[in-house]
């Protein structure tokens, strides 16, 4: 059951000064109660966090319409988010270690085609002298 | 007609008292103290329209609406009004309450002015 929290959006099609919203969040992201598109309920991955203020959190994520925010003040939502973060930094950091391992592989295995250069050239061009090919 | 009905007597004494021992009264009559109210609203409204301008000349700097609707912004404007009225009550209640409910209610007002004096700037040629 996802957890409903109140806040004040901003954005394409709310005031200026912000509405007072209802949005859920879950362990994918969150979604706001009445809206249905995209731009509504983007993942966690979206949704950048920062505190603002003195005690207040803003929920800010691009859309296809445009750049929304969610300004939350209530001190059982900032809460209720805050709990939510780890999921959102888990999936951040599982994300940055499939992007560090992906570098480590193609460093070795540009650092091995480095070293075995003739090998391999003798093995991808057969009967051409890997001296031959080097020139 | 009963004489609670109309409008209080301004240059009379009080007809009520705070239970509160501790509490100063400010004024001798209800006439000094709207005096008193009336030179502060001047004030405020002064400022107010000195706010506005800086508001008007907000529109320069702002790229698109969302950059003028500056949620962050307004945020952190609404959480300072508060912090400075619980640093400048002096004894009434629920005042920072007050004091957020007018200004959501001026940001309100001074954010839509600056939507339109956005739609009447255009956007600078880089050199």
């Amino acid at each position: 059951m996802p957890a409903r929290l109140p806040g004040i959006a901003f954005g394409p099609g709310f005031a200026l000064q912000g509405n007072a919203v209802e949005f859920d969040i879950t362990d994918y992201g969150l979604r706001l109660v009445t809206e249905e598109s995209f731009d509504g309920a983007p993942p966690w991955s979206e949704v950048s966090l920062s505190r603002r203020g003195y005690t207040g959190m803003l929920l800010e994520w691009p859309g296809s319409r445009g750049r929304y925010a969610i300004s939350v003040t209530d001190r059982a939502a900032i809460g209720a988010l805050t709990a939510a973060r780890p999921a959102a930094a888990a999936d951040h950091v599982s994300r940055w270690s499939r992007l560090v391992w992906l570098t480590l592989i193609l460093a070795l295995l540009a650092g091995f085609v480095f070293w075995q250069y003739n090998l391999i050239a003798d093995w991808a061009v057969p009967g051409t002298p890997a001296a031959k090919g080097a020139k | 007609m009963s004489n609670a009905s109309n409008e209080p007597p301004v240059d009379q004494g009080a007809v009520r008292r705070f239970r509160d021992p501790q509490y100063v009264p400010l004024a001798a009559n209800l006439a000094q103290v709207r005096a008193n109210i009336d030179r502060l609203d001047d004030a405020i409204v002064a400022l107010l329209a000195e706010r506005a301008m800086y508001v008007k000349d907000a529109a320069r700097f702002k790229r698109d609406a969302y950059q003028v609707s500056a949620p962050a912004r307004q945020a952190e404007v609404y959480a300072k009004v508060r912090a400075l009225a619980q640093r400048h009550n002096r004894g009434f209640d629920h005042l920072p309450d007050v004091v957020e409910a007018a200004y959501r209610a001026l940001v309100a007002g001074f954010i839509a002015n600056e939507q339109t004096y956005f739609d009447q700037t255009e956007t600078i040629d880089s050199p």
